[in-house]
């Protein structure tokens, strides 16, 4: 029997978006150890260690500039330069026309939903080129059950056409011991963690007040919250609001960090905290829960999904239950133990090999 | 227990000069550093000679050259301390320029890169670097060099770290991913501090920190590939890291500056390298235009936070330096 060549679009292997990075890597190294007959191709984007050995790669062929050009002449062309038989696309944007049939995975369809908390000159441009992508797709992939049914709403796509591929996570996070050496030297204990890029979806201004408010009512004068993700937008005013309320050290941003902080950060929090608006997965959670992090999340879009039982879900407007909540966990150690052994349970579940099988599943049924 | 400071020394062929660095960081007060001495593939027997005179240090050989970012970078990677010295392998540091370098470090303020008090060599009265400024037009500068020593005599906050001899915190160093390597020599420490403060960290000038400086001794001052070298890497450190909007209001100020180092350059007898140091900044844009995208995602702060600690007036200073060098090169 031939062996299934996919190509995946090569530009997502070094995507600005970090999740999306983790998505592709995580995929195509289990894809590579379940010993099925397959053979993946990173189609474009630049030869980097970012792409996973075993996989290769074909360089981009000439086509019009910006990822528009790419996506909609480069990766076709790239396609039939590798001879593949599926294009699979990870993030949004695929290909019209191709030689070859085209699987497309949607992470989430907030920016059809909530168009206002995309304030970005022609938003409705990228609007329309994730719809056709999702509409021009042989079989659409996302992440969750939540997923699944906003997609199918939003495109009016038949669920028979949308696949559900939860997300894994990394092995290495873990729980574990905590030098406070590891932990960057502008971050203080006792701190809450929120790992996430920072704009409007992610609820944090209400987040910033409950810490002030845990801080000045609750005893907990020392609680900071550390934000790591890139700045969109909202940051600067994170920052002045908690100035504002004569606490400049509530609020720590640490932009992006590397991989071996990041796993640091998470075994020295007191907590994962996550008031998001929407979610499509909600990658944070399961490292959390595998860094044996409590985990205090909103109840909105896929979280409680993904979360089950293993954590503290909450209405993530009601400020005054997020201060309470937190000056309960972070006073109660019991309950974070609790929390904690919950969570390790929990997570165990979620494994890139689980994505990678239920994967190649679709690939089969696309190509 | 790991060690509270590394001190980071790369070397190249600099044997003659590394008894008297290594003796005295080895018998610095009140700290025991961990030592990482980095051979960038000397050919005159470093690597025997360190062995057998300071068995204590560890040694890093790479067995090719380089340069000091990728130098400095690899010994990073071996270093376990909680911060990073960085030294020259041509310098006499005093017995309290650790504790002094250390001493400057405060975490909560975001003080976490501290700079020496360099002095020459052959007279320790005047001074090499007192940390690095920047200009608003895009060059970089030693702060007071050539003045009297009691010139420097205030510590304080500055723009960048002198890459000759500081102290930088390695996570501070890991998060930003260390010393670009694509620029070889020249430029990466002013590099380094100015994506730290992209970041919001902040650099500290510590006149008490004291080493003494022979100064420009692995490339050679004015040769060459010092030239060559300093003037692409300027363009890249300016590309890169100038915000959007401060980059638009710099622009014209930068090209006139580029205009009078041409001048300058020229009369020096080496306008042929500098116009070939400038088309090799330009052939390295598209991997420029990807870091920059990178740096500027990442960043912390805006851009007036980086324009208050830009200095206006280059030409003044720029002549008082090209002067001093000058007659340090006739004596």
């Amino acid at each position: 029997m031939q062996p299934l060549r996919i190509g995946i679009d090569g530009r997502a292997f070094n995507s600005p978006a970090a999740g999306i990075r983790r998505y592709v890597a995580g995929l195509t190294r289990a894809l590579l150890t379940l010993g099925e007959p397959i053979e993946l191709v990173a189609l474009g984007g630049r030869n980097s260690s970012a792409i996973p050995r075993g996989v290769g790669h074909v360089a981009e062929p000439p086509h019009p500039p910006t990822n528009l050009g790419w996506t909609l002449v480069g990766l076709p062309r790239a396609a039939r330069r590798a001879a593949v038989d599926i294009i699979h696309a990870p993030a949004y944007t695929a290909p019209w026309w191709s030689p070859v049939p085209v699987v497309v995975t949607i992470h989430d369809v907030s920016y059809e939903l909530h168009p206002e908390w995309y304030p970005y000159r022609r938003d409705w441009l990228r609007r329309a080129f994730y719809r056709r992508s999702a509409e021009g797709a042989r079989l659409v992939l996302t992440v969750s059950r939540f997923s699944a049914a906003e997609i199918s709403a939003a495109y009016r796509i038949a669920p028979e056409r949308i696949t559900v591929t939860p997300l894994g996570v990394d092995e290495g996070f873990a729980p574990g011991g905590m030098e406070t050496s590891e932990l960057p030297p502008t971050v203080a204990a006792p701190y809450l963690l929120h790992v996430g890029d920072l704009h409007e979806r992610r609820n944090l201004a209400m987040l910033v007040e409950a810490v002030l408010f845990a801080r000045h009512f609750g005893g907990l004068p020392a609680l900071s919250l550390v934000l790591v993700g890139i700045d969109l937008g909202v940051g600067e005013g994170l920052k002045q609001l908690a100035t504002r309320n004569g606490a400049p050290d509530a609020v720590v941003h640490l932009s992006s960090v590397a991989e071996r902080q990041l796993r640091a950060l998470y075994r020295g929090a007191v907590a994962l905290v996550y008031p998001s608006l929407y979610e499509g997965f909600g990658l944070p959670l399961l490292e959390a829960m595998r860094s044996g992090t409590p985990v205090i999340a909103s109840s909105a879009g896929s979280i409680p999904e993904v979360l089950g039982d293993a954590g503290v879900l909450l209405d993530p407007l009601d400020q005054h239950v997020w201060t309470q909540t937190i000056v309960d966990v972070v006073k109660d150690e019991q309950k974070r133990a609790r929390m904690r052994t919950a969570g390790l349970s929990r997570v165990t579940e979620f494994t890139w090999r689980r994505t990678a099988t239920l994967t190649l599943d679709a690939y089969r049924r696309a190509a | 227990m790991p060690p509270e400071i590394s001190v980071v020394i790369v070397t190249w062929n600099g044997r003659h000069y590394l008894e008297g660095c290594l003796e005295a960081v080895a018998t610095q007060t009140d700290v025991e550093p961990e030592i990482v001495l980095v051979d960038n593939g000397s050919s005159d027997g470093t690597v025997e000679f360190v062995r057998s005179r300071f068995p204590g240090v560890r040694i890093v050989a790479l067995g090719e050259n380089r340069g000091f970012a990728g130098g400095n970078n690899a010994g990073a990677k071996a270093a376990r301390g909680e911060f990073l010295a960085f030294l020259n392998n041509d310098t006499i540091p005093d017995s309290t320029w650790l504790r002094a370098l250390r001493d400057g470090i405060d975490a909560p303020s975001r003080f976490l890169l501290t700079t020496s008090r360099i002095v020459y060599m052959h007279d320790s009265s005047v001074i090499d670097s007192a940390g690095d400024g920047l200009f608003r037009a895009g060059g970089a500068f030693k702060r007071h060099h050539g003045a009297r020593a009691d010139a420097a005599s205030a510590s304080g906050e500055v723009f960048g770290v002198c890459g000759a001899a500081c102290l930088v915190s390695r996570y501070v160093f890991e998060e930003l991913g260390g010393f670009d390597e694509d620029f070889f020599a020249s430029h990466e420490d002013v590099d380094l501090s100015y994506r730290a403060r992209l970041r919001g960290y902040r650099c500290r000038y510590v006149a008490d920190a004291i080493v003494r400086h022979h100064g420009s001794a692995t490339l050679g001052r004015g040769s060459v590939s010092a030239v060559f070298h300093g003037q692409r890497n300027l363009e890249w450190m300016y590309l890169k890291n100038t915000p959007a909007s401060l980059l638009v209001r710099t622009l014209p100020g930068h090209l006139v500056y580029n205009a009078a180092s041409a001048a300058y350059f020229a009369r020096m007898g080496h306008l042929g390298v500098f116009l070939k140091a400038k088309l090799a900044a330009v052939r390295g844009l598209p991997s420029i235009v990807r870091k920059r995208s990178a740096i500027q995602r990442t960043r912390t702060v805006g851009a007036r936070a980086i324009e208050e600690h830009l200095e206006r007036r280059w030409l003044s200073a720029k002549v008082r330096e090209k002067h001093f060098d000058v007659r340090l090169a006739v004596r």
